[in-house]
């Protein structure tokens, strides 16, 4: 009688089981991999100068913030200037001269904008042309924000309002040429 | 030895002659190859007195020119299909632009002299700039000429007199040379200038039943005459040149027909347009639509004194953009009437902007740079004829113990639709309790009406006594 348990039949036996486990492990769902996280490697503080009014709606009030931004964009930097002209000026930050007011309400939509080589163009959100205005105050509105803007670059800010070009904003300003820096200038 | 020393010395000394020879002749070489360039340079710069001023001269191939922007100074020079124009002094010059500066200097060239083809030096070019040949500048002028002087004999009113027509009288003045000839028709009256002439002051009786009388004044710009033009008269003018000198002639006569009726009748009535601004609600603080009520009443008060107004709006309905720059065109003073807004502003007070930018239309910005010229003055306005309105009303409000500020404002859309003189009159900030009383207050509001009716009324009154609209 032969064994039971001889050598082959041993290894028959193992090489069955390894078999059977591989079977098992290859028959199983693959694991479901974690989505890596996301980190925004450009993010950086820039110094921007953003211009508010006076009490007065006469003159500009200078006032220097650090902004976020997540890339080394011009386009990008613009918009997030803008977002921080649009929020107002702070308490405790260092203004220039005087203490200033915000041109636009609290929680107003931000402009949008753009840039083609030295020029921007800004598109008004259609709310601003609802704002209640005298020519000063709509002056003040166009030049804090071209002012703001031409800070870092750029030769003028062509105006926009809701999408599409208009003759004023609020029926004071003329928006059919962009505006320059003289335009803006101290009175 | 001795002999072999002496030849090596007389060789060493043949070399230096000869190394000396060489460099003279290089510098020899050098200096005719400068004077050759010098020789090359057919043009030099010379000073020039120009009917009295100093001006630089450019002398080719030995032919003095000068250049168009010099000359500008004395007649205008334009050029257009290789022509150059030279207009002034009462002539008309035609030069064509030879690009061969040797050529152009020599009378080969065919250059009309008024009506005359004659053969002269003509224009050419050096750096691309316009020179213009002064013997025949001189000649077609009336000019005298010798290199580095180019005068002009003292034009002077030497006679006026008079022909009597059926349709038309004729008036003849009679200069020593010809001068350049300015018309304005300033209400009925035509007055007409002689450029740089000399006269004496004199009234003149005609026999003419149209032109019955002629005054000829002596004025800083040269002769004035001064004549009433007839209701339904028209007039010509124009110049007869001779070998004397030259004569103006001065058709005027029903049987002349007016071809400036539109002006005209723009000079005798101007058109004083008011824009009150339309607020919603009348604006936070303000019960009443102010600005309307203000331009109401200074609208009556100067119609009343026989002022042409049109209001922008007469409800409460804010009118079409359009609409309000259409009136703003045609406008001889434009005043829009406003009240300050801002939120969270500490102003208060009246404020007056006065539009100081581009205006919107080219055109108006092209007659505004020419506002030397004839009739200009009645069409479009200086700019600065906003700032004389704006200081009218300043002095108008303060006498009424209001004080106003004023601040010049470029881009502004409906001011700059305006021709003439145009102004923005904040009168108020609807935030400012102060403001608010002032606002609220008709015997206020009515003083600041009056106080713009007089400003408006003044500054017409004073531009129609300047000569202007």
């Amino acid at each position: 009688m032969r064994p039971l348990f001889s050598v082959f039949n041993v290894l028959a036996l193992v090489l069955l089981s390894l078999s059977a486990l591989a079977y098992r492990v290859v028959q199983e769902p693959p694991a479901t991999p974690r989505a890596p996280q996301l980190r925004l490697a450009g993010q950086k503080n820039v110094q921007v100068t953003l211009y508010f009014s006076d009490s007065q709606v006469r003159r500009y009030v200078r006032q220097v913030r650090d902004v976020t931004v997540s890339q080394d964009d011009p386009v990008v930097q613009a918009q997030a200037t803008l977002k921080g002209w649009a929020a107002g000026p702070q308490a405790g930050e260092s203004a220039a001269n005087g203490s200033p007011l915000a041109v636009v309400p609290r929680d107003s939509a931000v402009p949008t904008v753009m840039l083609r080589g030295e020029h921007f163009v800004v598109n008004l959100p259609s709310s601003y042309a609802a704002l209640n205005y005298g020519v000063a105050g709509e002056r003040m509105l166009l030049c804090s924000l071209t002012r703001t803007l031409l800070e870092q670059r750029g030769k003028d800010v062509m105006f926009l309002v809701g999408g599409k070009n208009a003759d004023t904003l609020l029926g004071h300003a003329d928006l059919h040429a962009p505006y320059a820096r003289e335009d803006c200038a101290d009175e | 030895m001795q002999r072999a020393e002496q030849s090596g010395r007389q060789k060493e000394g043949q070399q230096t002659s000869r190394t000396s020879l060489g460099s003279l002749k290089k510098m020899a070489l050098l200096g005719l190859l400068t004077l050759a360039g010098l020789a090359g340079a057919q043009f030099t710069y010379t000073q020039l007195s120009l009917v009295g001023r100093s001006a630089q001269g450019i002398s080719v191939y030995g032919k003095e020119y000068v250049g168009s922007s010099t000359l500008s100074r004395l007649v205008q020079v334009s050029e257009s299909d290789g022509i150059a124009r030279i207009d002034g002094l009462g002539h008309v010059l035609l030069l064509p632009i030879d690009e061969d500066q040797q050529r152009a200097t020599t009378d080969y060239n065919t250059v009309q002299l008024d009506s005359q083809r004659v053969k002269a030096a003509t224009a050419t070019r050096q750096d691309g700039k316009l020179l213009l040949p002064l013997t025949t500048l001189a000649q077609g002028l009336d000019a005298q000429y010798t290199p580095g002087q180019f005068s002009l004999a003292p034009a002077a009113l030497s006679g006026v007199s008079s022909l009597a027509g059926k349709e038309s009288d004729r008036i003849v003045l009679t200069l020593n040379r010809n001068v350049t000839v300015r018309e304005e028709l300033l209400g009925n009256s035509l007055r007409l200038t002689l450029v740089g002439a000399s006269a004496s002051t004199q009234n003149y009786t005609t026999r003419g039943i149209f032109l019955p009388r002629v005054q000829v004044t002596a004025a800083g710009g040269g002769a004035r005459v001064t004549l009433p033009l007839p209701v339904g008269s028209g007039y010509r003018v124009y110049t007869v040149q001779d070998a004397a000198g030259s004569r103006v002639l001065l058709d005027v006569g029903p049987g002349i027909p007016l071809n400036v009726p539109a002006l005209l009748a723009q000079v005798r009535k101007p058109l004083i347009v008011l824009d009150p601004a339309s607020l919603p609600t009348g604006g936070p603080g303000v019960s009443r639509d102010v600005t309307l009520e203000v331009a109401r009443s200074a609208a009556e008060l100067l119609s009343k004194a026989g002022w042409q107004v049109r209001l922008t709006r007469d409800t409460a309905n804010a009118p079409e953009l359009a609409a309000r720059e259409d009136l703003a065109r045609q406008s001889d003073v434009f005043v829009s009437l406003d009240l300050g807004r801002f939120p969270g502003m500490a102003r208060s007070g009246v404020t007056l902007y006065e539009f100081t930018g581009q205006a919107t239309a080219q055109i108006v910005n092209a007659y505004r740079q020419a506002q030397g010229e004839p009739l200009v003055g009645q069409v479009v306005s200086e700019l600065s004829s906003s700032r004389t309105l704006s200081n009218l009303l300043r002095g108008e409000l303060k006498s009424d113990g209001l004080a106003a500020g004023q601040q010049p404002q470029s881009r502004l859309l409906v001011l700059g639709e305006a021709p003439k003189a145009a102004l923005l009159l904040e009168l108020g900030w609807t935030q400012s309790r102060a403001d608010q009383q002032r606002l609220a207050d008709s015997a206020k509001t009515t003083q600041m009406a009056t106080a713009l009716a007089r400003a408006v009324a003044t500054y017409l009154t004073a531009r129609a006594n300047a000569g202007q609209s």
